[in-house]
C-alpha cells in the first residue's frame, strides 16, 4: 500500500483506478487467507489452507482440533473483521458527506452510545423486562432508538440541517454515555462491567458463523445502494443551494441516506461493539487517494476499511496473545501512523478536506 | 437429618443449592446423565463424565484438586491462585499444563479439546476474547461456572436490589454441583460438610461485640474514591462470618468506590487489607506498611490502634475452598487484642 503512495506525484492519479481497485481486492482476498493462519495457537500454513480450501470446495464439517480452530473460531472471525470494517468505513464515508463535516463518523449521531444503552439495559435488568432481547438484537435496538431520538430532535418541519443534526447528535452522545455509567455505577454484576468494555470499545471475539450472514449481508445491500446514488450524494457535498440547483431534494435524500447508515452502524455494532476510528479515517485515506468524487472512492473506502478492521483484529488477537486487547486500542494505534504517512505522500496537510 | 438441615439453613439464600444436585445422584451411580443447573437456573446435561477438563483460573482447578481429580485437568489459565495454596495441593497443582498466565482465549481452550470447561468466576466470556458460553458449545465443551447470587447477569443487580452474601452458600453449590458431574458426590459431600464444619468452628467461637470492619484494596490517594468490597462479595461474606461488621455494607460491588469523607465518618475500629489485586501499588506487606502510613487513614480508629490486618485477594474474592484458611484466619485476627 505505502509503495503505491509514494510513487504517486503530488497532484494527480498515477495508478489507473481499476488497476487500485484490482490491487485492493487482491489484497483483502490475500488478507483473509493470512490473517486466518495467525493466531493464539500455531498451525502450520499447509493445514490452514488445505482447510479452507477443503471447506470452500464444499467439504463437510470436522471435528479435528485444527479444523475446529481455523474453521469455526478464526475464520468468520477474518469474515466478520473485513465485513465490519467495511461497513463502518462506508458509513463513515456517508456521514461525512451528509453533514458536510470532515471530523463527522457514523457515531456522531449516538448510534454507539445509544447501542451501549441497550446491551448494558439486559445485561443489568436481565430476563425480566427484556428477557426475549438478545444482546446483539438490544444493542441494534438501543442505536436505531438514539438514532430515532436524534433525528426527530434535529428535523424541523422535516428539514435536517447539518450543524442542527451534528450538536443534536453530539449532546444525546454524552447523554447517552452517562446513562450507561450511571446503569453500571449502580450494578455489582462484574459480569456486566466487564462486557460494557466490549460495548465501548469493541470487539470480534466470540464469533462464530451465525453471526456472520446478517451483517454481511446489510453491508453489500447498503454499498449497492449507496453506489447507485453516489452521484446524488455528490450533489449533496455542494450545499443546499447547490444541490437544489442540480435538481436534487436535499432532505429527502439526507433522511435516505441517515436511515441506511442507522441499519448500517446499527446492524455492525450490534455483533462487533463500537469500534472506533475506522468510520472517521478511512474515508480520508480513500480521498486522499482517489479524490472526493463519491462514485470513485466509496468501492476504496469498503475495500480499505475491510482490509485495515481485518488486521487491526490480527493485532488485537495477537499482540498480547495469549490474552486479548479490545480492537478499538489498535484501530488508533495502527491508524493513526498509516494515516500521517499518506496525509505526507500526498502533500495534504495544507490543504482543505472534502 | 443433620445434612438435610444444613441444606434447608444454606440454601435460603440461594434457591440452587442441595436441591439440584440430589435428582442427579441416583443416576450418575448408574452411569446414565447427569444433570446440573448453571448459573441462570438453566439445565446442562453431561451424558458422561468429563474426561478432558480446562480451568480457565486457578480456582476451579483449586476446587477440583479438592475432589481428587486434578488428573483430568488438562490445562489451566490464570495460575496466579496456586500461589497461596497449601501442600499437599501446591505441588499437585503446580504439575498442570499452563495454557496463560491470564484467562486463556478461546483458540487456546480449543486446542487442548476439553469437554469440560470450568471457572470459579460467575460467568464465562469476562476478559476479552476468553470463551463466552457459545464459543464452548462451538468449541463441543461444555461449561460451568462458580454462581455467585446475584453475580450472574440475569439477577437484578440495583443498589438495592438484593440480599448481601452473608455465608459461603457459593463455595458448597460449587463443589456439589462439580461432585455431582463428576460422579463424586460422596467425596464433594463429605468435602462440603468439612467446610462446613471449619465455618460453625470460627462461628462457635465469634461472640461478643462486632468490630466495625473497612476493606481497602489499594492504598488510598488523597482526592480519589478509596476502593473497598461492598455486600455481594465472598469477602464481605467472609467478614461477616468471621464476627465483624462491613461499614460499608451498603455497597455491593467488587470494587465499590466510597468517599474518604465516609470513611473518617464511620471510622473503622479494623482496616481489612486484602492483598495482591492487580491494580494495588504495592504487594503483600508492603501494601499493608503503606495503608498504615496513609494519613487519610491515620485518623480512624484502626490505625490508631495498630489494627490493621490482611489477606490474599486469592483466598477471598472468588468462591474456592480456600475461602476458609481465610476465614479462620480473619477470625482470629478480630479477636485479638478486642477485649
Amino acid at each position: 500500500m505505502t509503495a503505491i503512495v509514494q510513487k504517486l506525484p503530488l497532484r494527480a492519479v498515477a495508478v489507473p483506478y481499476p488497476a487500485l481497485v484490482a490491487v485492493l481486492a487482491a489484497t483483502l482476498a490475500a488478507s483473509v487467507v493470512i490473517a486466518t493462519g495467525i493466531g493464539a495457537v500455531g498451525v502450520p500454513a499447509g493445514e490452514v489452507v488445505g482447510i479452507l480450501a477443503h471447506h470452500l470446495t464444499g467439504g463437510g464439517d470436522g471435528t479435528a482440533t485444527a479444523e475446529v480452530i481455523v474453521w469455526r473460531l478464526r475464520f468468520p472471525r477474518v469474515l466478520l473483521g473485513a465485513v465490519a470494517g467495511a461497513g463502518l468505513a462506508l458509513a463513515g464515508a456517508v456521514v461525512q458527506g451528509v453533514v458536510r463535516n470532515p471530523v463527522a463518523d457514523p457515531y456522531l449521531l449516538g448510534l454507539s452510545h445509544g447501542a451501549s444503552v441497550g446491551a448494558v439495559l439486559v445485561l443489568t435488568t436481565g430476563s425480566a423486562v427484556v428477557g426475549a432481547l438478545t444482546l446483539p438484537v438490544a444493542a441494534f435496538s438501543g442505536a436505531t432508538s438514539a438514532m430515532a431520538i436524534v433525528l426527530a430532535i434535529a428535523s424541523r418541519q422535516g428539514r435536517l440541517l447539518p450543524v442542527r443534526l451534528i450538536l443534536v447528535g453530539v449532546a444525546f452522545g454524552h447523554l447517552f454515555a452517562g446513562i450507561t455509567s450511571f446503569v453500571l455505577a449502580g450494578t455489582d454484576s462484574s459480569a456486566a462491567q466487564q462486557q460494557i468494555i466490549f460495548w465501548l470499545l469493541g470487539g470480534l471475539s466470540g464469533t462464530n458463523w451465525a453471526t456472520l450472514p446478517v451483517p454481511a449481508a446489510v453491508v453489500v445491500t447498503a454499498t449497492a445502494l449507496l453506489l447507485v446514488r453516489a452521484r446524488r450524494l455528490n450533489a449533496l457535498v455542494l450545499g443546499e443551494e447547490a444541490g437544489a440547483a442540480l435538481g436534487l431534494d436535499t432532505g429527502r435524500m439526507r433522511w435516505y441516506l441517515l436511515l441506511l447508515v442507522t441499519l448500517l452502524t446499527g446492524t455492525v455494532v450490534a455483533v462487533s461493539g463500537g469500534i472506533g476510528f475506522v468510520g472517521l479515517i478511512v474515508p480520508h485515506l480513500a480521498r486522499m487517494l482517489v479524490g472526493a468524487d463519491h462514485r470513485r472512492m466509496l468501492p476504496i473506502t469498503v475495500l480499505l476499511g475491510a482490509v485495515f478492521l481485518l488486521w487491526a483484529d490480527v493485532a488485537a488477537r495477537t499482540l498480547v496473545s495469549p490474552a486479548e486487547l479490545p480492537i478499538g486500542v489498535l484501530t488508533a494505534f495502527l491508524g493513526v501512523p498509516f494515516f500521517l504517512l499518506v496525509m505526507r505522500a500526498r502533500g495534504l496537510a495544507g490543504q482543505e478536506m472534502t | 437429618m443433620r445434612r438435610l438441615m444444613l441444606c434447608v439453613l444454606t440454601a435460603l439464600p440461594l434457591t440452587t443449592g442441595c436441591g439440584d444436585t440430589r435428582p442427579a445422584a441416583p443416576s450418575a451411580a448408574a452411569g446414565g446423565p447427569v444433570v446440573v443447573k448453571d448459573c441462570d437456573g438453566k439445565e446442562i446435561t453431561f451424558a458422561r463424565v468429563p474426561e478432558r477438563v480446562v480451568t480457565l483460573d486457578g480456582y476451579a482447578a483449586q476446587a477440583l484438586a479438592r475432589l481428587g481429580l486434578t488428573g483430568k485437568i488438562v490445562g489451566t489459565g490464570y495460575p496466579a491462585p496456586f500461589t497461596v495454596d497449601a501442600s499437599p495441593y501446591e505441588e499437585e497443582l503446580s504439575k498442570i499444563p499452563v495454557l496463560a498466565e491470564r484467562v486463556p482465549v478461546t483458540e487456546v481452550v480449543a486446542a487442548q479439546r476439553p469437554d469440560l470447561v470450568l471457572t470459579g468466576f460467575s460467568a464465562f466470556g469476562g476478559p476479552p476474547g476468553s470463551p463466552k458460553d457459545a464459543d464452548l458449545a462451538t468449541v463441543n465443551a461444555q461449561g460451568l461456572a462458580a454462581c455467585m447470587p446475584g453475580g450472574g447477569m440475569t439477577m437484578n443487580g440495583g443498589p438495592s436490589g438484593r440480599a448481601p452474601l452473608t455465608d459461603l452458600m457459593p463455595v458448597y453449590d460449587y463443589v456439589r454441583r462439580l461432585g455431582a458431574v463428576f460422579g463424586v458426590q460422596a467425596r464433594a459431600e463429605k468435602l462440603a460438610s468439612e467446610l462446613r464444619a471449619r465455618q460453625d468452628a470460627v462461628a462457635a467461637r465469634t461472640t461478643g461485640a462486632k468490630p466495625r470492619v473497612m476493606i481497602v484494596q489499594d492504598n488510598p490517594v488523597a482526592g480519589q474514591p478509596i476502593k473497598t468490597s461492598g455486600s455481594g462479595t465472598i469477602a464481605h461474606a467472609l467478614l461477616t462470618l468471621a464476627g465483624g461488621q462491613n461499614v460499608f455494607a451498603d455497597v455491593t460491588s467488587m470494587h465499590a468506590d466510597v468517599s474518604p469523607e465516609q470513611v473518617v465518618k464511620r471510622d473503622p475500629q479494623v482496616i481489612w487489607v486484602i492483598t495482591d489485586y492487580t491494580f494495588a501499588k504495592a504487594k503483600g506487606r508492603h501494601l499493608v506498611d503503606q495503608v498504615k502510613r496513609n494519613p487519610l487513614l491515620t485518623g480512624t480508629t484502626a490505625v490508631k490502634e495498630g489494627r490493621v490486618i490482611s489477606a490474599s485477594q486469592y483466598q477471598v474474592s472468588f468462591p474456592s475452598p480456600l475461602n476458609f484458611e481465610a476465614l479462620e484466619r480473619l477470625a482470629t485476627d478480630l479477636r485479638e487484642g478486642n477485649p
